[in-house]
């Protein structure tokens, strides 16, 4: 059925292509490019949002650089420990041959050695 | 979860879901936007900035509603159809349009009040410059249709016509396209 109007060919069936348009319709470009700033923007957009964790997240690199910093600082720590420990044990083992142990304590110590069963208890 | 330039589309999807994973999405994003663009950019009538804004727009939607996408058709063309939406909205609001009701005798963008580019009736045009010039509702079935490959119940679905209108536009588009790619008649416009 033709309209009677306008002499349009009725929707049901529009009108075809030839063979030549089809063929420049097929021949547009399929892709444009997008300028640079659409894709900080997009990603702007959907961290804000939380779509993406953006800084949230360290990454597996970062991690592993964190946890090998850590170890480096904790090694550091028990070094100077053990350094300090054995200035301290140094200083007192040279306290201990500049002063020799009293009568009382060095007749203490025997008694104990000789008796075997005594305790001495301090408060 | 890992991700290259070589991970299907699935397994980026699925690391942009378990993990909010930027390098995933970025992946996805140039795999894409470029297509998706061309669609958008299309249906607006080559506006340049509304066409990134409404691909932007859809990228937005697209990661928040990815658990609607179920893989069984391509992640392309699921983003496309939400790019193609967004991009109608737009066309929407620029015009207060009803796709239904166009009732401009040749299918001109000027008629609807939209901006597209100046292509004045008479002179020859390139395929492009002469959808661009089209109607908005017209332009929109025929980018829909002829470009994209969606069917004419798709169409109807999206714009909210039916498919009796979507086939009566798509006829009408064609006819407004060939008129401006028919060479000027011999005398020109004042002969």
């Amino acid at each position: 059925m033709v309209d009677a109007e306008t002499g349009d060919r009725p929707p049901e069936e529009p009108e075809d292509w030839t063979a030549d348009e089809r063929r420049r319709l097929n021949a547009l470009p399929q892709e444009r490019g997008p300028t640079p700033a659409l894709e900080e923007r997009t990603i702007a957009a959907l961290r804000t949002r939380g779509l993406l964790a953006g800084g949230e997240r360290p990454r597996p690199q970062r991690v592993l650089m964190l946890a090998m910093a850590a170890s480096a600082v904790f090694a550091a720590g028990v070094g100077a420990g053990y350094l300090a420990a054995m200035r301290a044990v140094a200083a007192r083992e040279a306290a201990g041959t500049a002063t020799a142990p009293s009568a009382g304590a060095r007749s203490e110590t025997l008694a104990v050695r000789t008796s075997g069963g005594r305790q001495v208890t301090w408060y | 979860m890992a991700v290259s330039t070589d991970s299907p589309d699935d397994h980026l999807v699925l690391a942009i879901r378990r993990d909010r994973s930027d390098d995933a999405f970025t992946l996805l994003y140039r795999r894409h936007t470029q297509r998706a663009l061309q669609t958008a950019w299309r249906i607006l009538g080559g506006l340049d900035r509304e066409a990134e804004d409404a691909v932007q727009d859809a990228w937005v939607r697209a990661i928040a509603a990815l658990d609607d996408w179920r893989g069984d058709a391509p992640f392309g063309a699921w983003f496309r159809g939400i790019v193609a939406h967004v991009a109608i909205d737009a066309v929407r609001r620029r015009s207060r349009l009803s796709f239904g009701a166009e009732d401009d005798a040749d299918g001109d963008a000027s008629a609807n009040g939209v901006a597209a580019r100046e292509c004045p009736l008479g002179d020859r045009l390139d395929l492009e410059s002469a959808i661009a010039s089209l109607a908005p509702g017209y332009r929109t079935v025929l980018v829909l249709h002829d470009i994209e490959g969606f069917t004419h119940g798709e169409i109807a679905g999206r714009l909210g016509i039916t498919e009796g209108t979507s086939k009566g536009q798509l006829f009408k588009a064609r006819r407004a396209v060939r008129a401006r790619l028919e060479p000027e008649p011999k005398g020109g416009a004042n002969g």
